[in-house]
């Protein structure tokens, strides 16, 4: 032998890899061989080299070796699936049981995240969606409150694009609901009037035209999306005709675009160009107003954050005495985050992606439980595996593809499900979307096939394997006790999280019933709304009349804005008022337009002083109601006859209105001033709710008559009302129906454990009985246990619903008290069901006839 | 356990390694078994590829093995040494006989083409 012979090692990462990949094919003699090899190599070609040589080796070895463990394994899995056949075929309880539970969590969580995918995929389809952001203002009062709109004035967006490097683009709009149309036809349609930029800076899908800033170059150009060219002109290629906007100002139609997805807050049918409310003398060049929405696009690199606070007091350079900062807020927070930046939609989307995950987990235990308890069933095939030599690991690897071959079943059966029961969940969520079947999709159903399977086979596995043989083979009843503790403790777990939706369930109920249900301060019933048009303000004198004649009109009034809608404002510089000390000030004062009949026509009653009236003429336009937070705002004691100013203008109080509330009861009532004539653009008509249909018939006949060009179109104020609580409604729909599943699987697993553990104790109660023991005392026997588990439940349920509760009730100016009642009876509920799940099979087993139970086994 | 498959017939490949087996007689394993092959076929082989096929030889029962003594050459691992079983022969032979009829008349083949 050669003398300069030294023995090389071989990698060690890549010899490992090679006893991997030949496991029982006497791995000695294999690693052996290469070694060889790969010494002869080293001396041949120099170590590096060898190694090299190895490594490719020990690589090429995976296919083939994979495919021949395949062909091995599939042997093995052939068993596996045909006894996992039979254990299904033989218990058709558990095996239901487990199916449903899994199948319904499955549906449930699948449904939930199509719905959250939904929402965070709000305005995402635009290209540049990831550098378009929004302004939004904050008005800073003395003490320290915040306001915040998503407006601002018309000149920051070109203030903005001029002065800064970072922004590409900048663009206003704001939106109006006219009627437009044709000659002949008109409806209400939403209109955004927008810089040319904006069509640059979100994606629009052209069908006809070129939907780029281009088109709005001509101020007297509009743009169409498909359905509303498809409403006024058929099939017919609308492009170049002429579409009337209101008073009768013709547009020449420049493209249309495919419609705005149901998720973007870009809610539009039409655009046209800012550019063209000059001509009816708006004054975009203001500094005062804050109307308009300002869209940015940033540089793709640059740090929003930095950006923010470079920005913050921008409008200081304008106007050095403004408190108002402003701030960018990134487009796809605009659906999810309220303008504070602390809520919004984000926070349901949070809770009930947890919702899904809980209802999910909760399936999840019933297998455990049920397949943890029936172990003594299966101890005899688990014992006698154990002796013909099956290993801990084939053992864990039986009874993990047991319960991934149960989550797979129910995964195929929950997306039938899900498709059922898609057009229900729609209506809960308030969306309409579909299930995308696409990949994506299919990926994320089998990552929660997976999961579930993984976390209910687990534990099974992991306790059925670890089990001694002589035990299994011998005892077949007796369970050891610290599993029967785990299973109580999940059940307990299950509860608690049962008990926790049912709370929330009510408190959230309770809540948007209170939302419903309190005093507004004014009359909501029976009051229709509509958009003032040139024709109807010219015949307004004579539509009020006629309309009075009918005896179910309770009145009729103008105001700026529907009632509920966001009012105009101004900010503490321009507000003023007499007997003002230097250091006082009003943060924000809403101003609200109408005529004389609005107090009448809403029932809004009066605290001191007078509304406007036709007997003083010289009121109307001199004089100022105010409403009672104003006054309180002021610190003002007899504020009648005492001067007051805003904007541009100077008055004295008339008078002081009790508190209404003109915006969402999340907020508190705000000051306002009520101004006469202000900006008249709505009518509302308040009807005797008895009988509306045939009142709305008669007043239809008298607008026919009376403005016979205009579409009498009308939306009830309840239903806008209920559009503001609408996050709270669905929130609440959503989560009594997670509520309900969630009980109705722990109770599914609940049955199940109970019809395993008084199967168990057949003998038992035979015994029981032929002693002279009652029906009732065997019941309660069988129940009492559970009644404990529900019990306790309780325990953990109810301090963590308690915090959360409060915590979404901050959300509200006006919340229900967080009565005890609640939680005893949600616990209550809980127990009842659990109570009757299990009662009637313990009565079942308690009419037993001994004689049977005793020959049981 | 090894499990006696039914399947007589014997794949291309399992014949070059049964051959070259039969050649090295006391002195098959797999390192010379893959030399022998690289010699008759002119390929060089995967280790992993002819372990896979030694293994499904050895449980069709063609090949059985025995373990020789660990050398410090080979990391102190032992050799597993190859040799035919009486089926591999009975195999080697029918294959032979197929082989040579199938083959018979044409000697006019030309070696290169």
């Amino acid at each position: 032998m050669n003398k300069t012979h030294h023995y090389h090692k071989p990698p060690r990462l890549a010899t490992w890899m090679l006893r991997r990949l030949f496991p029982d094919s006497g791995r000695q003699s294999v690693q052996g061989d290469l070694t060889e090899a790969f010494q002869d190599l080293v001396m041949e070609k120099g170590l590096g080299n060898a190694r090299f040589w190895f490594w490719g080796q020990v690589l090429r070895s995976i296919p083939h070796a994979g495919w021949d463990m395949c062909l091995s394994s599939m042997s093995m899995l052939r068993h596996y699936f045909k006894t996992s056949k039979r254990v299904i075929v033989r218990n058709k309880t558990y095996s239901l049981i487990n199916l449903a539970g899994l199948a319904v969590g499955f549906t449930c969580c699948f449904l939930i995240l199509s719905w959250v995918r939904y929402e965070l995929g709000f305005d995402s389809f635009h290209k540049n969606a990831g550098e378009l952001y929004r302004v939004v203002s904050e008005f800073h009062s003395p003490g320290g409150d915040i306001n915040y709109t998503a407006t601002s004035q018309a000149p920051l967006a070109e203030a903005l694009k001029e002065n800064y490097p970072e922004v590409v683009n900048a663009a206003r709009s704001i939106r109006w609901e006219i009627p437009a149309g044709t000659f002949g036809k008109k409806f209400n349609e939403r209109v955004w009037m927008v810089d040319p930029a904006f069509l640059d800076m979100f994606s629009f899908d052209s069908i006809q035209g070129e939907a780029k800033g281009e088109a709005f170059a001509h101020p007297g150009s509009i743009i169409l999306t498909e359905g509303v060219a498809e409403k006024h002109f058929g099939k017919k290629d609308p492009v170049g005709k002429m579409f009337m906007m209101g008073k009768g100002t013709p547009f020449k139609i420049a493209a249309v675009i495919k419609d705005i997805p149901p998720n973007s807050h870009l809610d539009m049918d039409c655009l046209i160009p800012l550019e063209f409310t000059r001509k009816i003398g708006w004054d975009l060049d203001e500094w005062g107003g804050f109307n308009f929405k300002t869209y940015i696009q940033l540089n793709q690199d640059t740090d929003v954050q930095t950006f923010n606070h470079k920005i913050r007091d921008v409008l200081k350079t304008y106007m050095p005495r403004t408190s108002t900062t402003v701030r960018l807020q990134p487009l796809s927070h605009v659906h999810l985050y309220d303008l504070k930046r602390d809520g919004g939609l984000i926070t349901y989307i949070y809770i009930f992606t947890f919702m899904a995950f809980f209802v999910l987990v909760i399936a999840c235990i019933n297998y455990m439980n049920l397949s943890t308890a029936r172990s003594s069933i299966r101890g005899r095939e688990i014992g006698v595996r154990q002796v013909m030599g099956a290993g801990r690991w084939q053992l864990i690897r039986q009874f993990t593809g047991e319960a991934f071959f149960f989550s797979a079943a129910a995964g195929i059966l929950s997306v039938l499900l899900a498709h059922l029961f898609l057009p229900l969940f729609g209506k809960l969520t308030g969306r309409v979307f579909a299930i995308s079947y696409s990949p994506a999709s299919f990926a994320f159903l089998a990552c929660i096939v997976i999961f579930a399977g993984g976390l209910s086979g687990l534990y099974p596995a992991l306790y059925l394997s670890g089990v001694k043989p002589v035990h299994m083979l011998r005892n077949t009843s007796r369970s050891r006790g610290s599993s029967v503790w785990f299973r109580r403790a999940l059940v307990v777990f299950q509860f608690a999280v049962s008990i926790f939706l049912f709370i929330a369930t009510l408190v959230v109920y309770r809540q948007t019933e209170l939302l419903k249900k309190s005093d507004l301060g004014y009359e909501d019933e029976g009051v229709i709304c509509m958009n003032m048009s040139e024709s109807i303000a010219m015949a307004y004198p004579a539509l009020r009349r006629e309309l009075l004649q009918i005896p179910a009109v309770k009145g009729i009034t103008r105001t700026n804005t529907r009632l509920d809608a966001p009012q105009s404002s101004a900010t503490s510089d321009v507000i003023s008022w007499e007997g003002r000390q230097v250091n006082e000030s009003m943060s924000m004062l809403y101003v609200m337009g109408m005529d004389t009949d609005f107090a009448s026509t809403y029932g809004i009653k009066m605290k001191e002083g007078r509304f406007y009236s036709r007997e003083f003429p010289a009121e109307l336009r001199s004089g100022m109601v105010l409403n009672e937070a104003a006054v309180e705002a002021m610190n003002m004691r007899s504020p009648v006859g005492k001067k007051f100013h805003y904007w541009d203008l100077d008055g004295t109080i008339i008078g002081v209105v009790k508190n209404f509330h003109y915006n969402s009861l999340h907020h508190a009532v705000e000051p306002m001033v009520l101004k006469f004539g202000f900006s008249l653009n709505t009518i509302s008509i308040r009807l005797k709710p008895e009988d509306i249909d045939r009142t709305l018939e008669r007043v239809r006949s008298v607008f026919k008559k009376i403005v016979p060009t205009t579409a009498f179109e009308y939306e009830y104020l309840d239903d806008r009302l209920e559009k503001l609580y609408g996050n709270e409604k669905r929130m609440g729909n959503i989560s009594r129906s997670i509520a309900l599943l969630a009980v109705f699987i722990s109770c599914l697993g609940l049955l199940g454990l109970a019809v395993f553990s008084t199967q168990q104790r057949t003998k038992e109660i035979g015994i029981r009985k032929v002693l002279g023991s009652s029906d009732s005392r065997i019941i309660w026997m069988l129940i009492r246990e559970f009644s404990l588990w529900v019990l306790a439940a309780n325990v953990f349920a109810w301090p963590l619903a308690y915090i959360s509760s409060r915590a979404w009730l901050q959300n509200f100016a006006y919340k229900i008290p967080l009565g005890v009642w609640i939680f005893f009876v949600s616990g209550s509920a809980a127990l009842v069901i659990a109570l009757m799940t299990v009662g009637f099979l313990a009565l079942k087993t308690a009419k037993l006839n001994p004689v049977d139970s005793l020959r049981h086994e | 356990m090894i499990k006696k498959t039914k399947s007589k017939f014997i794949s291309r490949t399992e014949e070059y390694i049964l051959l070259a087996v039969w050649r090295l007689k006391d002195n098959a394993y797999a390192v010379t078994i893959r030399e022998d092959l690289k010699t008759t076929t002119g390929k060089t082989w995967a280790f992993g590829a002819l372990f896979v096929i030694l293994n499904r030889l050895e449980k069709k029962g063609f090949l059985e093995s025995r373990m020789s003594d660990p050398t410090p050459k080979r990391g102190g691992k032992s050799k597993r040494y190859y040799l035919l079983s009486s089926q591999g022969v009975r195999s080697l032979v029918e294959v032979k006989r197929v082989h040579n009829t199938v083959w018979a008349g044409t000697e006019d083949l030309p070696l290169m083409p």
